[in-house]
């Protein structure tokens, strides 16, 4: 009877290592959406009503009027962003198809072409993004510090928009913003000097817009 | 309230389920670890060695057949010795049927400590295997992003679980290494003082 005795009580003592054993493993598991449940936030409480839906019939119609409503007044346009704001492709036709005459020649001459993209785009003006290979500069001499700015020790950027055309020149240069006006022909004359290779687009040299900040410091 | 425990019952089953098939492999580790635990925590303390004062282990050894329990049992077997070199003998056999087998267990329970959070970082990989995978494959629709969000939780689940076994694990593997180094101190000074006890009786004998 004693070695039975002692491997019962071997026996129980296993079984109670074992159940010790699969009660911890279950409960440090159990930890794990315990934990998920308590870095939970709380559920909102939210109450249902039921709400009666009064049945109202709708109202006669309006008795009909004769004298139109007022036209809306034409919404302001929106003051231009003066950073970075894309221009208008039909806008910088405006100021691009002016021919010989500058700016003041061709106003209004609105390519109606271009901008409902069924004309040739030989004559569009691109941004650099709608570009297939990107421009390379060729020429791109500094712009030349005024002097008697430079012994005042100024400094100051200016923002040149500009487009270049398909020879690769560039043309209607336009101060967008400047720090200071005393730089703003020094810019322009330096950029007037460049010369790009033209973007192209769909195998083809086109026109594009470009935007430089020319910063003058010593 | 009956309701609202089997749904959390649901969400275990949902949170083990998402972490793989490496949770398996942590239960089985977390089990391993838990079971080993105890065993030799069982084993340590079956001696009963902490009752044995100081007294009474002497009592004992002056006459090893009122010795009571594990440590009585010890004291008989060493005490049969006659002289010191034989003492010795009988010890060192005490210490490889009773410090030994523990070691062993320890260093079993140690690594499948270890080894737990690597499972874990393993479910990790896995997970974000099979993650990158959707991603790879995928077109981007419902499917994927479940695919995707399954594998991120199997890659997190898996290392919290790594990382929330090996914890205790550690704690409790420290916790018995402290309590085994102290049996082994209790034999040690329990050889000491029956050497001793030996000694003296030689002596005694020699003079006689």
């Amino acid at each position: 009877m004693e070695p039975f005795a002692k491997f019962l009580k071997q026996l129980a003592q296993q079984s109670a290592n074992v159940a010790m054993g699969g009660a911890l493993t279950f409960s440090f598991f159990m930890l794990l959406p315990i934990l998920q449940v308590i870095t939970q936030p709380p559920a909102k409480d939210l109450t249902i009503r039921t709400v009666d839906v009064a049945n109202v019939p709708p109202p006669p119609p309006p008795p009909m009027e004769e004298e139109e409503p007022p036209e809306p007044e034409p919404e302001e346009p929106p003051p231009p962003a003066v950073d970075a704001a894309p221009l208008d492709l039909s806008q910088l036709e405006l100021a691009l198809n002016p021919g010989d005459g500058g700016f003041g020649g061709g106003d209004f001459s609105v390519n109606i072409g271009a901008v409902a993209g069924n004309g040739d785009e030989v004559d569009a003006i691109f941004s650099l993004s709608d570009l297939d290979q990107k421009p390379r500069v060729v020429y791109q001499p500094a712009p030349i510090y005024p002097p008697e700015l430079a012994r005042k020790g100024m400094q100051g950027t200016v923002y040149v928009l500009f487009l270049v055309d398909r020879n690769g020149r560039t043309k209607d240069l336009k101060v967008q913003k400047s720090t200071h006006p005393a730089f703003n022909n020094p810019a322009l004359k330096a950029v007037k000097q460049w010369k790009f290779e033209p973007g192209k687009r769909k195998g083809k040299p086109v026109q594009f817009r470009m935007r430089v900040p020319i910063t003058f410091q010593k | 309230m009956d309701l609202s425990l089997q749904e959390f019952w649901k969400q275990t089953l949902t949170i083990w389920g998402s972490g793989g098939w490496a949770m398996y492999a942590l239960a089985a580790d977390a089990f391993i670890i838990f079971y080993m635990g105890f065993s030799i925590f069982s084993r340590i303390r079956a001696k009963g060695y902490l009752y044995v004062s100081e007294k009474k282990m002497k009592r004992w050894i002056k006459a090893p057949e009122k010795g009571r329990g594990p440590v009585g049992k010890m004291i008989r077997f060493v005490m049969g010795a006659r002289d010191l070199d034989e003492i010795g003998i009988f010890f060192d056999e005490l210490n490889q049927t009773e410090i030994a087998p523990v070691n062993r267990d320890l260093k079993v329970m140690q690594t499948c400590v270890s080894i737990a959070p690597l499972m874990g970082l393993l479910g990790t990989v896995t997970g974000m295997l099979s993650t990158f995978a959707a991603l790879a494959g995928g077109s981007g629709g419902d499917k994927t992003m479940g695919m995707v969000a399954g594998g991120i939780s199997e890659a997190l689940i898996t290392t919290e679980t790594g990382l929330l076994i090996a914890l205790p694990g550690l704690i409790f593997q420290y916790k018995l290494a402290r309590e085994h180094a102290q049996y082994k101190a209790f034999l040690a000074h329990l050889q000491t003082v029956c050497s001793q006890r030996i000694y003296k009786e030689t002596l005694k004998k020699d003079a006689a």
